[in-house]
């Protein structure tokens, strides 16, 4: 009881802090690679496992990421392009897509805005596998 | 004996599920907030204000004429939409390119309006395609009448 009483708080104030969006630090400043890590409870959830299960190539060589992806994957390839692919894999079937249930589905765990030059683009980290 | 125990147990227990359910609806109501849109057609449900104080979004023909922008913006029907006209996304049209304008002014400096008073989101703008899975700018009709001289022309 105890146990859910804490995690009911947690997702109060999990809430709370969604909502305040880009005012509260990043929780996220790597992107892809701050939130797909090791351990999430006992899954682990980095990138290259879940590649693995989906039966994806091995993406051992890469350095930054989502940089180095982009080898491989355009940015403007049409229907199968990375953007299209990202965005619907984190946005699709909202009420059920853990992104946007458990992360609140922001932008800015994954975008950054330039402010120099205005441009928007994409956060990036050396890979954590 | 027993029974009474039990039953406070479930009394105790009845409230503390009050407690949670109360919790559990509280949080609801935080996404929920989150995650109704306050600005559907971005730029205009937001920009509605008819003068620069308090530090706040006032209406996009005013906020323009105070920064020294040519008429062409006040004309515009469609807002974003037709100021692409002048600010082609692909940044070869005859003015440069919206995006890095609007974001420098919205996200620049730790005291700018947009972030203190209005959260910092980019859902104000932008929104999901859920057919193409691209990010576009929401886009809606001004909210201003057009004037030429002193007169207002009707759309
Ligand atoms: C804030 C957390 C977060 C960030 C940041 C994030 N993801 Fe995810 N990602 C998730 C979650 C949660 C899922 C599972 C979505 C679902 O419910 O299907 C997911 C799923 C995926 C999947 C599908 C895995 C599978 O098993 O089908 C891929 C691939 C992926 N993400 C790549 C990326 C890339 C690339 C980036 C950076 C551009 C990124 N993610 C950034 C949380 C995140
Ligand atoms: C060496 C080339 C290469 C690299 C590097 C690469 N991919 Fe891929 N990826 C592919 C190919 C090939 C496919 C299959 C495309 C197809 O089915 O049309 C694919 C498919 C995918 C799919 C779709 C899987 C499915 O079945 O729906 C996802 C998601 C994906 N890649 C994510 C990533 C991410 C994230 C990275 C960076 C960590 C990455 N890829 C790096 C070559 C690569
Ligand atoms: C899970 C990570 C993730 C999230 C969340 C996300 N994006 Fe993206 N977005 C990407 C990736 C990856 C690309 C591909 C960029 C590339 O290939 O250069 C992309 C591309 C884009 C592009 C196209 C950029 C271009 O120049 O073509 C836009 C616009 C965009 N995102 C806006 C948004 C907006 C607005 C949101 C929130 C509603 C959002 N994105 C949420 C990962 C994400
Ligand atoms: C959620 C609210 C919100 C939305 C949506 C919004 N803005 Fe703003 N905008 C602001 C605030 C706040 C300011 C700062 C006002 C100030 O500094 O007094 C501002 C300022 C401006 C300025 C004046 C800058 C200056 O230096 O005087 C322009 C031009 C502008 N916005 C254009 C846009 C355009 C175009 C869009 C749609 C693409 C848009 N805004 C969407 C809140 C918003
Ligand atoms: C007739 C052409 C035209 C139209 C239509 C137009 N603009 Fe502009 N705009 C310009 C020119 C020219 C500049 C000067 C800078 C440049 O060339 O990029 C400019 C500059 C700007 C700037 C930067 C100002 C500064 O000092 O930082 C903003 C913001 C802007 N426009 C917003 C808008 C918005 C919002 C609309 C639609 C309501 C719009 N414009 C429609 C031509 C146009
Ligand atoms: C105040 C309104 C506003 C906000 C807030 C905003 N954008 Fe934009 N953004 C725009 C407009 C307008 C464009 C130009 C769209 C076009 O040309 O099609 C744009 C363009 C873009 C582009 C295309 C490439 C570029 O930079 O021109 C990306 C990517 C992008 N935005 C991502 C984001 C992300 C991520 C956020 C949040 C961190 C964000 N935007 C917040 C108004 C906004």
């Amino acid at each position: 009881m105890k146990d859910r009483f804490r995690v009911l708080w947690a997702a109060a104030l999990s809430g709370l802090f969604f909502c305040a969006g880009i005012a509260v630090a990043d929780e996220f400043p790597e992107g892809c690679v701050s939130c797909h890590v090791q351990k999430i409870g006992d899954v682990d959830f980095r990138l290259n496992t879940l590649l693995a299960q989906i039966g994806h190539r091995k993406v051992d060589r890469l350095k930054v990421i989502p940089r180095d992806c982009g080898r491989c994957h355009a940015s403007d390839d049409g229907e199968d392009s990375f953007t299209v692919m990202i965005h619907q894999i984190h946005f699709d079937v909202p009420n059920i897509n853990l992104f946007v249930q458990r992360y609140g589905g922001a932008c800015t765990h994954c975008h950054e805005v330039n402010t120099e030059s205005g441009e928007a683009g994409l956060k990036n980290g050396p890979k954590n596998w | 004996m027993i029974t009474r125990i039990s039953r406070n147990r479930d009394r105790a227990f009845s409230t503390r599920n009050a407690v949670l359910f109360l919790l559990a609806a509280l949080s609801m109501a935080w996404t929920g907030a989150c995650l109704a849109d306050d600005y559907p057609d971005g730029c205009v449900s937001c920009h509605v204000g008819d003068t620069p104080k308090p530090k706040s979004a006032y209406r996009l023909d005013l906020q323009l004429a105070d920064l020294g922008h040519g008429k062409g913006g006040e004309r515009t029907k469609e807002i974003p939409t037709g100021c692409f006209r002048c600010h082609a996304s692909t940044g070869d049209g005859a003015a440069g390119k919206l995006g890095p304008y609007i974001h420098l002014i919205h996200f620049r400096g730790e005291k700018n309006p947009f972030l203190k008073k209005y959260g910092g989101d980019c859902s104000s703008c932008h929104q999901m395609d859920p057919n193409t899975w691209r990010a576009v700018a929401k886009s809606g009709p001004r909210n201003w009448e057009m004037t030429v001289g002193d007169t207002k022309i009707p759309d």
